[in-house]
């Protein structure tokens, strides 16, 4: 039984503005196994994983991990900020 | 050199192009539709294999009519349930990508088992009878009924495996945003 690969696909390919018809006639794949390996329905092969990580121009564990990935907002703004009460606001942001 | 590395032909791609037609894929949206195109199916192959035997059987023309009939609207609910599949098992496989090529083996494995299944329980069947001292003349028509209707099996049973394997995509082709955030 295969492991699940995590991956970023649908969020860099939203963010890129590329449909799964043009990514899946570069990298030479049908539009639904796109969206199979977006849902987790289906784990790329080395050498699929390796042609939408080319196309896209990122390296492959940018897109695909075997651990789930962080959100990019925690990424980026972090997960761990305080309100002024103390609380974790939803947005990560501090309350002022 | 495999199937999968030749370079797909001028037949290929129209293929390609005609099992992957959006103007049918309305027809077949959503899992509930799909599954009532192979109810359909399997009634109309039911029908049109019942009405052949029986025109061999009976020598009544008219049933002609019937397998006529039923053959003419066997053939288009045939091509909807290849067009679900996206030609999963009418296109070669050097225009199938990997994850198709996992799907059929996967479909042609499943439906290996079932047919294997149901060859032993017919086997089993005309061992039954001839152990009960049936004699082969009573068991000829049943034999060659059940060596047909096996045979159908064998030749149906894939496709409509592979049409209820096929989940509900989403989100049309085209589309940017993905399925969930």
């Amino acid at each position: 039984m295969s492991e699940q690969v995590h991956n970023r696909l649908s969020v860099v390919r939203a963010e890129r503005r590329v449909s799964r018809q043009d990514l899946a006639e570069a990298v030479g794949a049908h539009y639904q196994t796109v969206g199979y390996i977006e849902r987790g329905q289906y784990n790329p092969s080395l050498d699929l994983a390796l042609r939408i990580a080319a196309y896209f121009e990122l390296p492959v564990e940018a897109l695909f991990s075997l651990e789930p990935f962080r959100p990019l907002t925690d990424e980026i703004y972090g997960s761990r900020r305080t309100t002024a009460s103390g609380k974790t606001g939803p947005t990560g942001r501090k309350r002022t | 050199m495999t199937d999968s590395d030749k370079q797909p032909t001028r037949h290929d791609a129209w293929m390609l192009k005609t099992m992957n037609n959006q103007r049918i894929k309305r027809f077949h949206a959503t899992k509930a539709s799909r599954n009532s195109f192979v109810t359909l199916h399997v009634a109309l192959t039911t029908a049109a294999a019942a009405s052949g035997v029986m025109l061999f059987v009976s020598h009544r023309a008219w049933w002609v009519a019937v397998l006529a009939v039923a053959l003419v609207m066997w053939m288009p609910v045939t091509g909807i349930l290849n067009s679900s599949t996206d030609g999963l098992l009418e296109l070669r496989s050097r225009v199938l990508d990997e994850r198709q090529l996992t799907e059929r083996n996967t479909v042609h494995a499943l439906a290996h088992r079932a047919t294997l299944g149901a060859m032993v329980s017919a086997l089993a069947g005309f061992v039954i009878a001839d152990v009960s001292r049936e004699s082969f003349d009573t068991l000829a028509t049943p034999l060659a009924v059940t060596g047909f209707a096996v045979m159908l099996l064998h030749w149906l049973l894939p496709l409509w495996i592979a049409v209820v394997r096929v989940p509900d995509d989403a989100t049309a082709m085209n589309a940017t945003l993905p399925d969930r955030a």
